[in-house]
């Protein structure tokens, strides 16, 4: 029997030639089509932050075709239990060499396969990669800082309202992750001020800035604040009552992806007891003076340093009262005369309802939020207190004009 | 129509009632900012602008007044891509001037109010900030001049600057105030050529006096203005040395000048009783303008001693705390001048006791101001051994009860009497005034009373309420309380004043109403006064160092030289940047009337 000579080149369907085989004896086959097979490159690393870049590199073979001609399918399967989306992640330009990118945490399973033009399948070749969370980071010395100058003491005072902010920026490498508009936005990252310790006896809360300041201490709060905006100024609104000590306050800014949460490094406040008022400008200038008693006399204050409360302030307030010559108690000491319900920064005095010769003494005192009143003896004429609330320069709390009415 | 404009304009002039020039210059201020300097400052030089205003063409020169096309340009520096604002004083609102050229370094800007414009340049590169301010006034706006005072921090050693400022009806202004360094005074005031303590008094004849005191060593430091003129005013401590007050001088000059005090003349006196009886403790002084001479006080044998420049006019006051005050006119002080008092008044004897308003509780430590009404002839002085002169005089005393809350017993003329009488604070009851007469011995009761509460409603001139403004009631009599409050979002407010004074209700408004702060006196008694504000200029600039430095924490005073006021009529404190803000009472506009053809 003549040979039968299969010009097939590839055959592909073998068990076709059982029965011609059978019938002839021999057969004479050129070729046997195998199917292809795939290989992946390995990885440089097979945990990547979401969003970022994993390119893959396939070696597709295939006896007697050109390689690169076969498609590479590329499949992505959960690896761990939870379903895989379509917006979790993305190909890109697909074919012997491709880019993935996952938008969710996860374990994932990519596959690649191709067939070849006979259709045959290749097998299945796979690569496990876990998808991890990038977490926000601060730069490089980030710190909460405040924004209010410290007193002369380079302290800050019990009972003030400090703002903060973050000194330095906030960024998060997988914040923009996402596949396209179609898909949500897999992070937002959301701010959250946080109390990390205060004196025992405090009672500290932040709120708002508002325009940077601390207007409202009646604003709502507590030892957390979470802010839209990282550019949003805080305020640390301390306790007026924490002893006689400097005490610190420590505040951390926390930044969440929605994933992660990274604590700022921690602002520590030295806070100080308050200080009392200096006044330091009186116009006339404190000291003794020969009046006119037809004139009015107007006496001002032009100046004052206060840890809580600045000269023009509606809580900074002052006490004015008067001593007549030769108007002592039982015991001499001098009796002064509180002027009521007199709290501005001038005082005005109608000196002609006293004698000719006649001496007087007009204090002022000066009186911060706190209310605490100067304890020097009545008879000094100014009294000097120990204060940061002026540059820790002299500090006098009240002073005293002498007036002799000529 | 000409006739109807010159007549418009004749009226301005006549109404204005002011020093201000009628070609009124538009003021221009140079504003580059230092701080705006200091925090761009690696970008080059600041930018210098030129801001004029379009040519009148009746005048052939700038316009002063609204509307006016203005011009400003930007000189060079480099400056690349400039972006322009302008901004009208006390206006939030910035508009955006139109460019000439490709350039942007020219742009022009139709000004249709009147007030203070200012132009604002901002480059991407080659130049920092620059701004530039050109004042148009209003054709009908009233005029009134102010005077703004800037008192400096005393730590500056700096004087007290005034500024005078044209305010127009209708028109905000941008003044700044630069505080000038003065020329520093140190000295000693010397007395035989030893320091002697005392008060150094510069009496300025335009503008703040500057006036300091001493250390015990006569040694004393003050500032003035270099240009001012002054006259020296030395008052020592001592009672053996006299006042002394010297001619007009340069404040430049005053470094050089001695400050010298002497015993002056020496004038010796004696005072009695209609009895010829000697009084002890009557003290006695002569006063010749701002020159008071040294004080006298009667020994126990009636007889007092004091030092006076040597002067003819002077004014002698005499008085004690058992006697009237008395006063005659144009007593000369030369050596040897001997005074004669002998009180004419006779006087009874007067208790009192003071009671809460329960009419039985005693009130310790109440304050008495017991004012008589003027009583005629109370003395007779004789000055030189001339004749002998009538002195005229008063009862003004102020006494305190002791802890059964009476007064000391008194003597008082037969008249009659004011009584002021407050109790120590704090107190449910105020201050109470009590008229008294007095004809012969008598015993007092003065029962305090409750305060009373005025209240009403803060307008603006829109009537629209006014919330949040500062109402303080300012008490005439006393020791002048001044209760504060601040109006609710209707405009009300309520306060706790004493029943027995007059009160000046101050009002003063939040900037952000735009209305100028107003002063009204009521009766004492008044529980209901409403005031309407009405519209306020914007008055504000950076008060600055001799170094151009913004000054934070500087009280600014503006008064209203055209009102004749010696009281502010408002009060700013600069803020942290150096800037002060004065809402003052706008002048409004001129109304003319051109009759019933017009």
């Amino acid at each position: 029997m003549a040979r039968l000579l299969l010009e097939w080149r590839v055959v592909n369907r073998a068990w076709l030639l059982a029965p011609i085989l059978a019938a002839s004896g021999c057969l004479f086959v050129t070729d046997v089509n195998n199917p292809p097979s795939v290989q992946l490159a390995s990885l440089s690393a097979s945990t990547f932050v979401k969003g970022e870049p994993i390119d893959i590199r396939v070696r597709a073979i295939d006896e007697g075709a050109d390689d690169i001609s076969l498609p590479i399918a590329f499949t992505v399967a959960s690896g761990d239990a939870t379903p895989v989306d379509n917006c979790d992640y993305l190909i890109e330009a697909p074919g012997h060499s491709a880019t993935l990118r996952f938008f969710r945490a996860g374990t994932f399973v990519i596959n690649a396969s191709t067939r070849d033009r006979y259709g045959s399948p290749s097998n299945s070749a796979t690569v496990t990669v876990t998808i991890v969370d990038g977490p926000p980071t601060y730069s490089a010395n980030a710190k909460p800082v405040p924004t209010l100058a410290v007193n002369g003491c380079h302290l800050y005072s019990a009972g003030q309202a400090i703002p903060l902010r973050l000194d330095g920026t906030v960024a998060d490498v997988d914040t923009d992750a996402q596949r396209d508009d179609s898909c949500a936005t897999t992070e937002t990252l959301t701010y959250t001020w946080r109390i990390v310790g205060m004196p025992g006896m405090a009672t500290a809360k932040l709120t708002p800035a508002v325009d940077d300041g601390c207007p409202d201490p009646d604003a709502a709060g507590g030892t957390t604040l979470s802010v839209a905006d990282l550019k949003q100024q805080v305020c640390l609104w301390t306790t007026s009552t924490t002893g006689t000590a400097t005490s610190m306050y420590s505040v951390a800014l926390d930044v969440s992806d929605g994933t992660t949460t990274v604590a700022s490094p921690i602002a520590n406040i030295p806070v100080a007891p308050d200080q009392p008022p200096c006044i330091t400008g009186t116009q006339l200038p404190a000291g003794s003076y020969v009046v006119d008693r037809t004139e009015v006399q107007t006496f001002r204050v032009t100046g004052v340093g206060d840890d809580l409360d600045s000269f023009g302030s509606d809580k900074l307030s002052f006490v004015w009262s008067i001593w007549h010559e030769g108007d002592v108690d039982v015991d001499g000491a001098p009796v002064w005369h509180t002027v009521p319900s007199h709290s501005g920064s001038s005082y005005s005095l109608d000196v002609s309802g006293f004698g000719v010769g006649e001496k007087l003494r007009v204090r002022v005192e000066a009186v911060d939020r706190k209310g605490t009143r100067a304890s020097c003896a009545l008879t000094a004429d100014d009294c000097a207190v120990t204060s940061c609330g002026n540059d820790n320069a002299t500090c006098n709390q009240w002073r005293t004009w002498r007036l002799e009415l000529r | 129509m000409a006739s109807r404009a010159a007549l418009a304009f004749a009226v301005v002039a006549t109404l204005a009632g002011c020093s201000g020039d009628d070609a009124f210059n538009p003021s221009v201020d140079l504003g580059v900012h230092p701080t705006d300097m200091g925090a761009v400052s690696d970008m080059g030089r600041c930018a210098i602008l030129d801001v004029k205003a379009e040519i009148d063409p009746k005048t052939g020169m700038q316009k002063t007044t609204a509307p006016a096309l203005l011009t400003a340009v930007a000189h060079g520096q480099g400056g690349v891509d400039p972006t322009w604002t302008v901004v009208r004083a006390g206006d939030n609102t910035g508009y955006t001037p139109t460019a000439t050229d490709v350039s942007k370094l020219t742009v022009q800007f139709l000004a249709e109010e009147p007030g203070t414009w200012t132009f604002n340049v901002d480059f991407a590169s080659g130049a920092c900030r620059g701004s530039q301010s050109v004042t148009l006034g209003n054709p009908i706006g009233r005029k009134v001049l102010y005077r703004l005072r800037a008192l400096p921090p005393e730590s500056r050693n700096l004087p007290l600057t005034d500024t005078v400022v044209e305010l127009i009806g209708g028109t905000p202004v941008v003044k700044d105030i630069a505080l000038e360094s003065g020329t520093l005074i140190s000295g000693q005031l010397v007395s035989g050529g030893n320091g002697t303590p005392g008060e150094v008094r510069l009496i300025a004849k335009v503008g703040p006096d500057a006036v300091t005191t001493t250390n015990s060593l006569g040694a004393f430091t003050v500032a003035v203005q270099p240009l001012g003129s002054y006259n020296v005013l030395l008052i020592p401590e001592s009672t053996a040395l006299a006042p002394h007050l010297g001619a007009e001088t340069q404040g430049a000059a005053l470094g050089s000048a001695d400050f010298v005090v002497g015993p002056g003349v020496t004038v010796t006196g004696s005072v009695t009783d209609s009895s010829a009886t000697n009084l002890a403790g009557v003290r006695a002084v002569l006063r010749a303008g701002p020159l008071p001479s040294g004080a006298g006080t009667t020994d126990a044998t009636g007889a007092f001693t004091l030092h006076a420049q040597a002067a003819t006019n002077y004014t002698l006051s005499f008085g004690s705390d058992a006697w009237p005050q008395g006063s005659v006119a144009d007593v000369p002080a030369v050596g040897g001048t001997t005074i004669a008092i002998q009180y004419t008044v006779a006087r009874v004897a007067v208790g009192a006791t003071v009671v809460a308003s329960d009419g039985t509780t005693p009130v310790a430590n109440a304050r008495v101001s017991i004012s008589s009404r003027p009583l005629g002839t109370i003395a007779n002085v004789t000055v030189a051994g001339g004749a002998a002169l009538a002195a005229s005089g008063r009862v003004t005393r102020v006494v305190h009860t002791d802890a059964a809350g009476a007064l000391p017993a008194m003597l008082l003329p037969a008249g009659t009497y004011d009584l002021i009488v407050e109790p120590p604070a704090p107190s449910t009851d105020g201050l109470t005034a009590i008229t008294k007469v007095v004809g012969g011995a008598a015993s007092w009761t003065l029962q305090l009373q409750t305060p009373i509460t005025l209240a009403g409603t803060i307008t603006g001139d829109k009537g629209q309420p006014v919330a949040a403004a500062r109402v303080t009631g300012v008490e005439m009599v006393g020791l002048g309380a001044a209760p504060s409050t601040f109006t609710d979002a209707s405009g009300h407010y309520a306060l706790k004043v004493d029943r027995g004074t007059p009160v000046t209700v101050w009002v003063e408004p939040l900037g952000r109403d735009k209305l100028a702060g107003t002063r009204l006196l009521v009766p004492a008694g008044t529980t209901a006064a409403d005031l309407a504000l009405g519209p306020g200029l914007l008055v504000s600039g950076t008060v600055r160092t001799p170094g151009s430095q913004p000054l934070p924490a500087v009280e600014v005073e503006a008064f209203c030289f055209s009102c004749g006021s010696a009281t502010p009529v408002a009060t700013s404190i600069t803020g942290a940047d150096g800037i002060y803000n004065l809402y003052l009472p706008d002048p409004g506009e001129l109304i003319v009337d051109g009759g019933a053809t017009d």
